[in-house]
C-alpha cells in the first residue's frame, strides 16, 4: 500500500534527533536523500567536532581511495578532531594519512591523530598551512617520527603547535623533547620512548602569551632509561607524569606552578626535590628507593600538597602520624 | 495507597476514553505537569492522540512502570521493548509523535532508534523507497550532491 513520507510529519527537531542516533559517517550518505534531510544533516554537521576515521568505516568500502576519505573528511566541515586511530586498512592502505594531509583544508581544524600512520613532516606542513587553526598533533606509534622529524614539524609550526604526542618511537631521543618544550610545545606526550635516556634537564620554555588556562603538562610514562630529569624554576609546567620510569633516580622540579606530580612505579627513584607552593597531588606510589627524610622535606616545602600516595613505602604510616600531628592533609594513601 | 490507585481519564482525539493509573501515566511528564498543577483533574483531553496509538502508549507506560516495581533483565526488557515496537510504519511515527508530545523520554527515545535503525546500511536510494520519500534536487544541486558525495560510489 501506498503511504506518503511519514517524516513530513515529524518536526526539524525530531528529524535532528533521529538522525543524531545515526553513526557518523552515514550522515553523509542521507544527506543525499532529499532537500529536507540535507538541510537537517547540515545542521547537525555544524555540532560535529570530532571525526573518527576508525573500524565503522569498514561497513561502507571494501577499500577506500585516498579521494573518497578526503570528500568524507571535507563532507564534514566543521571538524576540530580528526583520528585515523583503529584505521582498518593499515597493511592496504597506510597512506591515507598523508593523503588527506596533502588535501585537507579546513578552518576548524584543530589536531590530527594519524593512529600510527606513516606520515613525513611534509604532510604536516602542508597541513599547517592549509588549517590555520592547527595546534595539536598526535604522531604516537608512527614509524617515521625521530629527532629531525620532530625539530623540523616543531619549527615549521612554531609558534602553533601547542599539543605533541610521540609516544612509542623507537626514535626520538631527549633532544626531540627538549627542542619541542623550547618551541612552544605546553602539552607533550613521549610515554613508552626507550631513546629517552640519562639526564633530562629543561631549562627554558619560551615566553608564550597563553591564557592562563593553557595547562602545560609533560607526560613520560614508562620511558625506561631516563635517570635524571630536572625542570627549572618558572616553567609554568601545572602536571608531570613520569610515572613507571623504572631507571629513574633523581627527580629535581623548581617550578613553581606544578600541581601534579606523578612518579608512581619509579622503584629507583632516591631523590625527589620538588619547591612548589602550588602542588597539590604527588604520586609516590611504590617508590621504594626514597627515605622518610625526603617526604617530609617534599611536605615542607609544598605547603598545597593535600593528596600523597605513599603506598609500598615502609614507613608510610609513620609519616601519616607525623602528618596527623604537624598537619592536617586532604588524604593520605596508604595502600 | 491511595495515591497508586488514584486514576485520571485521557481522552484521544477520536474521543475514546482510557482510564489510567496516575502512577502509570506518569512516565509522561506533560500528564504529569497537569496532574501536579491541577489537583483533582478528572480527565485530560489529548487531542493529538489517536484512540489506537493512545494504547499503545498506555500498554508502553504501563509495563515500564511496572519495572519499577518487579525488576526484569536487560534482555526480558529488551525483548519486550522489541515487540512492542513490531508495528507497521504509521504507527512507529504516529508512536515517535505521541511520545514528543506527551513527553516520554524513554519512549521517544526508543522509536526514534528503530527508524534510525530502518535508515541504517541502505543507500539513498533504498531510504527513497523504504519512506517513500520525493527525490526533489533540482538537477543543479543533484550535481552538487554527486560532487560531494563522490566518495560513498563505488571506485
Amino acid at each position: 500500500m501506498e503511504h506518503d513520507d511519514p517524516f513530513a510529519s515529524l518536526s526539524d527537531d525530531l528529524l535532528l534527533f533521529i538522525f543524531n542516533k545515526l553513526d557518523t559517517v552515514h550522515l553523509c550518505y542521507i544527506a543525499s536523500v532529499c532537500r529536507r534531510w540535507r538541510y537537517v544533516v547540515r545542521q547537525l554537521v555544524k555540532k560535529i567536532h570530532v571525526l573518527l576515521l576508525g573500524k565503522s568505516l569498514k561497513q561502507y568500502f571494501h577499500i577506500p581511495t585516498g579521494r573518497q576519505i578526503l570528500s568524507l573528511v571535507r563532507f564534514f566541515s566543521y571538524v576540530e578532531v580528526l583520528s585515523f586511530r583503529n584505521w582498518p586498512w593499515v597493511e592496504r592502505f597506510p597512506e591515507v594519512a598523508s593523503v588527506v594531509m596533502r588535501g585537507l583544508r579546513s578552518a576548524t581544524l584543530k589536531k590530527v591523530d594519524v593512529g600510527g600512520l606513516p606520515v613525513q613532516p611534509g604532510d604536516i606542513w602542508i597541513l599547517r598551512d592549509n588549517c590555520p587553526n592547527l595546534c595539536g598533533l598526535k604522531l604516537g606509534g608512527c614509524s617515521t617520527v625521530d629527532d629531525e622529524f620532530v625539530k623540523q614539524s616543531v619549527k615549521r609550526l612554531k609558534p602553533h603547535l601547542k599539543e605533541l604526542d610521540i609516544s612509542d618511537s623507537t626514535r626520538v631521543t631527549t633532544a626531540a623533547i627538549k627542542f619541542a618544550i623550547e618551541n612552544g610545545v605546553i602539552r607533550l606526550k613521549a610515554s613508552r620512548c626507550k631513546r629517552i635516556s640519562g639526564a633530562l634537564v629543561i631549562n627554558h620554555v619560551p615566553k608564550g602569551n597563553e591564557s592562563r588556562d593553557d595547562e602545560h603538562c609533560l607526560t613520560l610514562t614508562q620511558c625506561k632509561n631516563i635517570n635524571w630529569f630536572h625542570l627549572d624554576r618558572n616553567l609554568r609546567f601545572t602536571t608531570i607524569n613520569l610515572s613507571q620510569c623504572t631507571s629513574l633516580e633523581y627527580c629535581h622540579i623548581y617550578d613553581n606552578a606544578l600541581q601534579n606530580l606523578h612518579l608512581s612505579g619509579c622503584r629507583n627513584l632516591r631523590v625527589v626535590e620538588v619547591a612548589s607552593s602550588n602542588l597539590k597531588v604527588a604520586n609516590l606510589f611504590s617508590c621504594k628507593q626514597l627515605s622518610e627524610e625526603i617526604i617530609y622535606k617534599l611536605i615542607e616545602n609544598c605547603p598545597m600538597l593535600t593528596e600523597i600516595n605513599l603506598a609500598g613505602l615502609g614507613f608510610a604510616s609513620q609519616v601519616q602520624q607525623w602528618l596527623l600531628e604537624n598537619r592536617l592533609m586532604g588524604s593520605l594513601n596508604l595502600g | 495507597m491511595n495515591n497508586n490507585s488514584k486514576t485520571v481519564k485521557l481522552v484521544s482525539s477520536d474521543n475514546e476514553i482510557f482510564e489510567v493509573e496516575t502512577s502509570i501515566i506518569s512516565l509522561s511528564e506533560t500528564i504529569k505537569n497537569v496532574l501536579e498543577d491541577t489537583e483533582d483533574t478528572e480527565s485530560i483531553p489529548l487531542p493529538n492522540v489517536e484512540g489506537r496509538i493512545l494504547a499503545k502508549v498506555v500498554e508502553y507506560c504501563r509495563y515500564h512502570s511496572l519495572l519499577k516495581t518487579i525488576p526484569q533483565s536487560e534482555e526480558d526488557i529488551e525483548r519486550w521493548d522489541r515487540e512492542f515496537l513490531n508495528v507497521d510504519q504509521p504507527t512507529l511515527f504516529h508512536l515517535i509523535l505521541a511520545a514528543n508530545y506527551l513527553d516520554i523520554k524513554s519512549l521517544l527515545d526508543l522509536t526514534c532508534k528503530r527508524v534510525a535503525d530502518m535508515i541504517k546500511g541502505k543507500k539513498p536510494e533504498e531510504i527513497r523507497k523504504e519512506f517513500n520519500i520525493v527525490n526533489d534536487f533540482t538537477p543543479e544541486e543533484e550535481e552538487e550532491v554527486r560532487r560531494e558525495n563522490a566518495w560513498c560510489e563505488d571506485p
